[in-house]
């Protein structure tokens, strides 16, 4: 069934002659539906207009707080010839610079890659079509990504804290081939955990969609546990420390 | 040119007196009336350029605050306010190893309002990057990469590199000890297939992290050659980029039909708008 809402001809036209318009809502159903928008719908303007103002106007405002608070760093003028120790990356590329230190080519180029890679791929190996406008896809969901959230926490934490107190393959064996290092780091351990974990996952629930929260859940808490390491645990020639004022030198 | 007298009826351009001019201008830039109509409702956003990026009418699921959080729109309004920001800050830059650092200083002691707009920008820079992590995250889980919004994602994770590359070819600019040493940090990364290279042996005829290098900074070091090519990176060509992309993102959100939504209608794995 279909209504049309047809307006009065307007005299007061800027430029053209006077035009009708029709405008017109196409609704599915027996009887007319009243006081409801065609398919549980609401009108943009204003509903979506007050919503969106609301979010510019916070952000605005938050940001001005924020700003009027905290000064944006600046340090001296640069210096080739005097390095920061430890110079660190802004604070999102910080889980990469943490596994920089075992290869620069894998934590820096390779890994990142296959990360965005695999994020791009996502929609295209998980085709399921259930759970979709759903948090987790369901309560299976919510339980994959809880173990897989404690699953990665212990394994980069506990590679971090292995590589701290025991070091890595060149300080048991220093005459080892960098080729091996860049093939066997924190980092890709980190890879082949989170393959061979969403396998498993996938494999217990018959589902694409379980593997992919968990490959997503991963490579988040181990985003969050690497950048949380190298953020506040990182001092000059990224040694551990448990408080920057444990830093030799008084910093 | 068109014929607007035939008709005989009286356009606004005849009505005579200052009212009468007044209604013509005003009828010249907003060709409705009121909106507190269906119909006045759905042509304010039909009729405006800005606006006709959202649909008419919305359903409802897509106001849950519970469900977007508001974070595409909050990414949206970080890319704005740093748009604005950065623009004031570029009247008072300029990118040269001699004068980029006094600039900052001015910007910080001299320029009235300049270490707030400063510190505006950096720190709504910050809050872009995390806003767009967690929105990935919220379009994640609540599986909306399906039902046809399939590119849509994947036009979403080049806007996170565009989103890191804007961030990261602005800290440079300062040209501090900061600025300085992170990016030199982030060269010598590029650099890291002489790792590679070296292992095997054959850098010297295939040297590919050292031409990275080079062609990231224009030369061994971070110097005027760098600094030129972030400044030119930061203010013209990622936020170009960002831009085109944003409005490919938007478009796409309404040609498929809007956000996802619990049980809405699968429409085909080929990308088709309903």
């Amino acid at each position: 069934m279909s209504v049309a809402v047809k307006p009065e001809i307007r005299r007061e036209r800027a430029f053209t002659e006077p035009k009708t318009y029709g405008l017109m809502a196409l609704a599915r159903g027996k009887t007319a539906a009243v006081d409801k928008g065609p398919e549980d719908t609401v009108p943009t303007w204003p509903t979506v207009m007050i919503l969106e103002i609301t979010l510019l106007m916070g952000a605005m405002a938050a940001m001005m707080i924020l700003s009027l608070l905290f000064d944006a760093p600046l340090k001296e003028i640069a210096n080739p010839a005097v390095p920061e120790n430890p110079a660190k990356a802004p604070w999102y590329f910080l889980g990469l610079q943490e596994l920089v230190g075992y290869s620069a080519l894998m934590g820096g180029m390779i890994i990142p890659l296959i990360v965005l890679i695999g994020l791009a791929l996502i929609p295209y190996l998980d085709r399921e079509s259930k759970g979709i406008g759903q948090w987790f896809s369901g309560s299976t969901g919510k339980r994959v990504t809880l173990r897989t959230a404690v699953f990665s926490f212990v394994l980069s934490a506990g590679l971090v804290a292995l590589t701290v107190n025991f070091g890595w393959l060149r300080s048991w064996f220093p005459e080892i081939n960098q080729l091996v290092i860049i093939a066997i780091n924190p980092g890709t351990v980190l890879v082949v955990g989170v393959v061979l974990w969403s396998l498993l996952v996938v494999r217990q629930t018959k589902s694409r969609r379980m593997g992919a929260i968990a490959v997503f859940t991963f490579f988040l808490v181990s985003f969050v546990v690497l950048t949380w390491v190298a953020t506040f645990y990182r001092g000059p020639n990224w040694d551990f420390y448990w408080s920057s004022s444990q830093w030799p030198g008084g910093h | 040119m068109m014929e607007t007298h035939s008709t005989g009826i009286k356009s606004e351009a005849e009505i005579g007196g200052v009212r009468g001019l007044l209604r013509h201008v005003y009828r010249s830039v907003i060709r409705h009336g009121y909106p507190d109509t269906p119909r006045n409702r759905s042509l304010v956003i039909i009729s405006n350029l800005f606006l006709h990026i959202h649909s008419v009418r919305v359903h409802k699921n897509s106001l849950r605050a519970g469900y977007t959080l508001g974070l595409g729109v909050l990414s949206f309004v970080f890319f704005i306010i740093l748009a604005v920001t950065g623009v004031i800050l570029m009247v008072y830059y300029i990118p040269s190893p001699d004068q980029a650092y006094d600039r900052i200083k001015d910007l910080e002691f001299v320029i009235p309002g300049g270490r707030l707009i400063r510190n505006l920008h950096r720190w709504s820079a910050h809050g872009m990057v995390a806003v767009v992590i967690l929105h990935m995250a919220r379009v994640f889980y609540t599986g909306s990469y399906k039902n046809g919004r399939e590119f849509n994602w994947v036009v979403g994770i080049v806007l996170l590199v565009l989103t890191l590359g804007l961030s990261y070819s602005g800290y440079l600019l300062p040209w501090d000890q900061l600025a300085f040493w992170a990016v030199t940090i982030g060269a010598n990364i590029a650099a890291s297939p002489v790792e590679l290279t070296d292992a095997l042996g054959i850098t010297e005829y295939a040297d590919i992290g050292g031409m990275t290098k080079r062609l990231l900074l224009g030369g061994n070091e971070v110097g005027a050659d760098a600094l030129i090519r972030f400044y030119v990176l930061h203010c013209v060509v990622l936020p170009l980029a960002a831009a085109v992309g944003i409005g490919v993102h938007f478009w796409r959100i309404r040609k498929d039909g809007g956000l996802s939504r619990p049980g809405e209608k699968a429409h085909g794995h080929n990308g088709e708008a309903p």
